[in-house]
């Protein structure tokens, strides 16, 4: 059951919502919601995931990415978790859709 | 500690001084006796640029009575073309049905209407004479338009016990957002500001009334409400946030100076369209990114954020980093020490 839940949302290709940009700023980023109006702040970690969103890309692919990027200074298992984490805030929160 | 923002999220334009209506409790000081001058269409197709430069989000477009400038729709698509996401703040008596036709091919990201009464006694108590209905017809052609508006009230003793009424109001009408704020003492605001503040069982009355609803309305209209925090840190209806990360603090604590600046008709730049007398620079003698980045006004008013002896050990300071520093500049003369009305502060 957890295997095919992990499985499917591997797949799953976060795209920003339409009205959603974000910005590099001090210490991390800014993302604003023309929709809401809202604005919300992201540490490096998550601007660096947001850069690796482009609609195309399922989760998986931005995991490997980032695993490959960051594998001198993260093991693949905490870059696996924290994109997991990251994505499943954004899509909570109406930021990202995760399309199959 | 992050203390601001590389650029403003959001800046709000005064556009003229000049309002058709004059509230009692004004901050810039508006109306029918003022001027129509502002900055310059060219002088504000220049702004759009720098502000999408500096990849500011949000462009608030406020008076004055904005729609009082016959440039406002060139002023909104300027904006718009820009990919600044627009909202205008408006007592909605200018808006006709001809007027909305020219904003359908940049139509603002909102439209807030102020009204401040659920009726036409009260709010025109306020507001004056007739703005009650025009503000209601402004608000059903808004929406019979599919523009998205907001419903804004000051709070004050005239109209607190109306405000629940101005919420169902606001359902009624369509409009997608009620934002409440206080009696702000600023321009004319300051010399009412004592005598038509809410007390501390108003503002506490007005909370318990959104607490109890808040989930059931929140489905149906976005909420904002500028409730005083302090009553509600002295009266155990707010925990402390003491897990608030620093960009957590960052939203839910005053942006003014540190997210956010106003630019008045003249150019001047604000950290707060409250403090008229605290100017950080001028867009007409030097670029918004060089005043955000080295104004001293800013400086100081970022230097709050990383402590006030008065509110050393208050559990509360993650939410509040001591108040609204246009509050306590304009109450207590400067903005260095803790807001004023805040009883906890030593």
């Amino acid at each position: 059951m957890r295997t095919g839940k992990v499985k499917t949302f591997s797949l799953l290709k976060p795209v920003l919502r339409p009205g959603v940009r974000y910005r590099k700023d001090l210490q991390g980023g800014v993302i604003f919601d023309a929709a809401s109006l809202g604005v919300c702040f992201t540490n490096p970690t998550g601007l660096v995931i947001l850069g690796e969103i482009n609609g195309r890309r399922a989760c998986a692919d931005i995991v490997e990415r980032l695993q490959h990027r960051f594998v001198s200074t993260s093991s693949r298992r905490t870059v696996q978790r924290d994109v997991r984490r990251f994505l499943k805030e954004l899509a909570s929160v109406g930021l990202i859709d995760l399309e199959a | 500690m992050l203390t601001h923002l590389a650029a403003p999220v959001e800046v709000g334009l005064e556009l003229l001084p000049y309002c058709n209506l004059k509230c009692f409790h004004c901050y810039s000081n508006s109306g029918p006796d003022q001027s129509h001058t502002g900055l310059s269409l060219e002088e504000i197709e220049a702004l759009c640029d720098e502000l999408a430069d500096l990849q500011v989000f949000k462009i608030n477009l406020v008076g004055g009575e904005p729609f009082a400038r016959r440039d406002i729709v060139e002023i909104i698509q300027l904006a718009v073309d820009r990919s600044l996401a627009v909202t205008i703040t408006t007592n909605g008596a200018l808006l006709t049905e001809r007027r909305l036709d020219t904003l359908r091919d940049a139509p603002p990201a909102l439209i807030q209407v102020s009204l401040d009464g659920a009726c036409a006694e009260t709010s025109d108590a306020i507001r004056g004479i007739g703005s009650f209905d025009k503000a209601v017809r402004a608000l059903r052609l808004l929406t019979r338009a599919g523009l998205r508006t907001a419903i804004g009230t000051v709070a004050c003793q005239w109209n607190y016990r109306e405000i629940p009424d101005i919420v169902r109001l606001t359902l009624e009408l369509g409009a997608s957002n009620f934002h409440l704020m206080g009696l702000q003492p600023a321009g004319r605001g300051l010399f009412r500001f004592e005598d038509q503040r809410l007390t501390e069982e108003q503002w506490l009355f007005l909370y318990d009334f959104f607490s109890e609803r808040a989930a059931a309305l929140s489905d149906r209209i976005g909420l904002h409400l500028e409730i005083d925090k302090f009553v509600l840190f002295k009266h155990g209806r707010f925990t402390p946030q003491n897990h608030l990360d620093e960009f957590a603090r960052m939203c839910s604590t005053c942006p003014c100076g540190r997210s956010k600046c106003t630019i008045t008709t003249n150019g001047d730049v604000l950290p707060c369209g409250l403090m008229r007398d605290v100017v950080a620079g001028n867009v007409r003698r030097q670029s918004l990114r060089e005043i955000w980045n080295r104004s001293e006004v800013f400086a100081a008013i970022r230097r709050r954020s990383l402590g006030i002896a008065a509110c050393s050990d208050c559990p509360f300071w993650n939410d509040c980093l001591g108040g609204c520093p246009a509050i306590t500049h304009n109450l207590a003369g400067n903005f260095t020490g803790a807001d004023p009305r805040c009883e906890l502060a030593k």
